[in-house]
């Protein structure tokens, strides 16, 4: 039995969790067919990153929506099959009806932080950002550290300033809606 | 942009890009007229009227957007800096658009032809040459200058990324360039030196100073590329757009100048230099609008900033 346990956590070693920048690139078809097969062999065993997949898609359309009225760059029908999916494993006892339309689900805090940080950054940048502040959960305090110096940066002290207060009352709405 | 701004009016940048389409449509239609018919009139309303109007618009319009990215900054902000110098850059080009499009042409908009009296064409070639030199060299190099300090935020930060082969072949292309325009200074000198006039010779400076622009536009645009498409790689990709246009427009020029191409298989160039200078113009705007759009969307309340399905 140690050895199936053993043989199983090498396996499951042998596929790291890959970082958001790289699920990026996989939904962008940027990766190699031998990389991308290796990220959907891990995605079909792992929860954690399924979900924070999940949340990239989530977050990437609601941009989509938010800035652009073009086609999306990645298969959206794709990604709200997954939703849909997912909203429909996690639904509670008190929810009436199956078929909660996409369009009304609350997106989630990553979802949201992604979708207003990338109108500046882009959103390769905006998963960077997000990643560096994701320790298991979005850290508050650790987003103003990370990503106020980025945005003050390029956009100028008052405007980085603007940003990083919406991006914050965005934050504190969505947890209040949340709970 | 205003799905991003809702309430607000329509965007800078949509303007500045449709008069962009909207120029060169009627270019189009004036150019198919002057082959049908010969008729050069045509081509002088379009170039010394219009055109000249368009090149105003768009270097007004990148004064004024660089001068306001410039005062977004403090003292201390490294792209503070960077934006100094292309505020600078942007005065240098629009002094050289109003002596190079307007003082140095004759048409009923140039004021000299009213207050000067005798050698009115010695005047204009004059003022055409000083807006030559202020819209040339010294406004590379102040681009060039903004363009480098740009470029070491991103390295500061982190974000330049790693170039591809295209990119690759970019610089190689751009360095050939180079060596075209030193190799041509060089001939155009040995074989014609009475030839070369002092108009000629006062855009070699800036041909080669392009071509270390065309340089930075390149490690630019693979930064603004990996960045994903926000407002800020908007604008330093608009940059890169503006000197690619502007490097191949001095190329053809070049060649035809040295009778590689004829004018006639090159004459679509005259066009392209309105959307290199609408490119210009929307670099700085861009950045005016992602600074815009940051306060009107904290002015906006959170609940509205979640659009309807």
């Amino acid at each position: 039995m140690r050895s199936t346990l053993r043989g199983r956590l090498n396996w499951l070693r042998s596929f790291p969790h890959p970082s958001s920048g790289v699920l990026l690139e996989s939904l962008d078809g940027e990766l190699d067919p031998n990389r991308e097969a290796k990220i959907k062999t891990h995605l079909g065993r792992c929860v954690r990153c399924r979900v924070r997949l999940e949340e990239l898609q989530e977050g990437l359309q609601f941009f989509q929506r938010t800035v652009t009225a073009s086609a999306p760059q990645f298969d959206v029908e794709a990604g709200l099959q997954q939703l849909k999916t997912a909203l429909r494993e996690g639904e509670n006892s008190n929810r009436q009806s199956d078929s909660i339309p996409d369009e009304k689900a609350a997106p989630t805090l990553y979802a949201r932080l992604l979708s207003e940080l990338a109108i500046y950054v882009g959103k390769r940048t905006a998963v960077q950002l997000l990643d560096q502040c994701d320790q298991e959960l979005l850290q508050r305090d650790r987003f103003s550290e990370v990503v106020e110096p980025v945005i003050t940066t390029f956009l100028g002290k008052h405007a980085g300033a603007a940003v990083v207060a919406n991006v914050l009352r965005i934050w504190d709405r969505t947890q209040q809606v949340a709970s | 942009m205003s799905l991003l701004t809702q309430g607000s009016s329509a965007s800078v940048t949509r303007a500045i890009l449709g008069i962009t389409v909207a120029h060169l449509v009627i270019g189009i239609f004036v150019h198919a007229k002057w082959l049908a018919s010969g008729d050069l009139h045509i081509l002088r309303l379009y170039f010394d009227y219009e055109g000249a109007f368009v090149f105003l618009l768009f270097s007004t319009f990148q004064l004024f957007f660089a001068t306001s990215a410039y005062r977004a900054f403090s003292s201390h902000q490294p792209l503070g800096t960077a934006w100094f110098y292309i505020m600078l850059a942007s005065v240098c080009g629009f002094v050289g658009t109003v002596f190079t499009k307007l003082l140095a042409v004759d048409s009923a908009l140039n004021p000299v032809n009213y207050v000067a009296s005798g050698a009115l064409d010695s005047v204009r070639v004059l003022l055409g040459n000083v807006g030559t030199v202020i819209g040339g060299p010294i406004q590379m190099i102040l681009f060039g200058a903004g363009l480098y300090l740009a470029i070491r935020v991103y390295r500061q930060l982190g974000m330049l990324a790693r170039l591809k082969v295209t990119d690759k072949i970019l610089i190689g292309a751009t360095m050939f360039y180079a060596c075209i325009v030193v190799i041509g200074i060089v001939q155009a000198v040995r074989s014609h030196p009475d030839g070369v006039t002092a108009e000629r010779a006062l855009t070699w400076p800036g041909d080669y100073l392009l071509s270390l622009l065309l340089l930075e536009a390149i490690i630019l645009r693979r930064a603004a590329v990996e960045m994903g498409w926000g407002f800020v790689s908007k604008v330093w990709g608009a940059f890169a757009a503006a000197i690619f246009l502007t490097s191949f427009c001095s190329l053809m020029n070049w060649l035809t100048a040295y009778g590689i191409f004829d004018w006639t298989h090159t004459a679509f160039v005259w066009y392209l230099w309105y959307p290199a200078s609408a490119a210009f113009a929307l670099a700085p705007a861009y950045q005016w609008e992602a600074t815009r759009t940051a306060k009107i969307r904290l002015a906006t309340k959170v609940e509205e900033l979640e659009l309807p399905a």
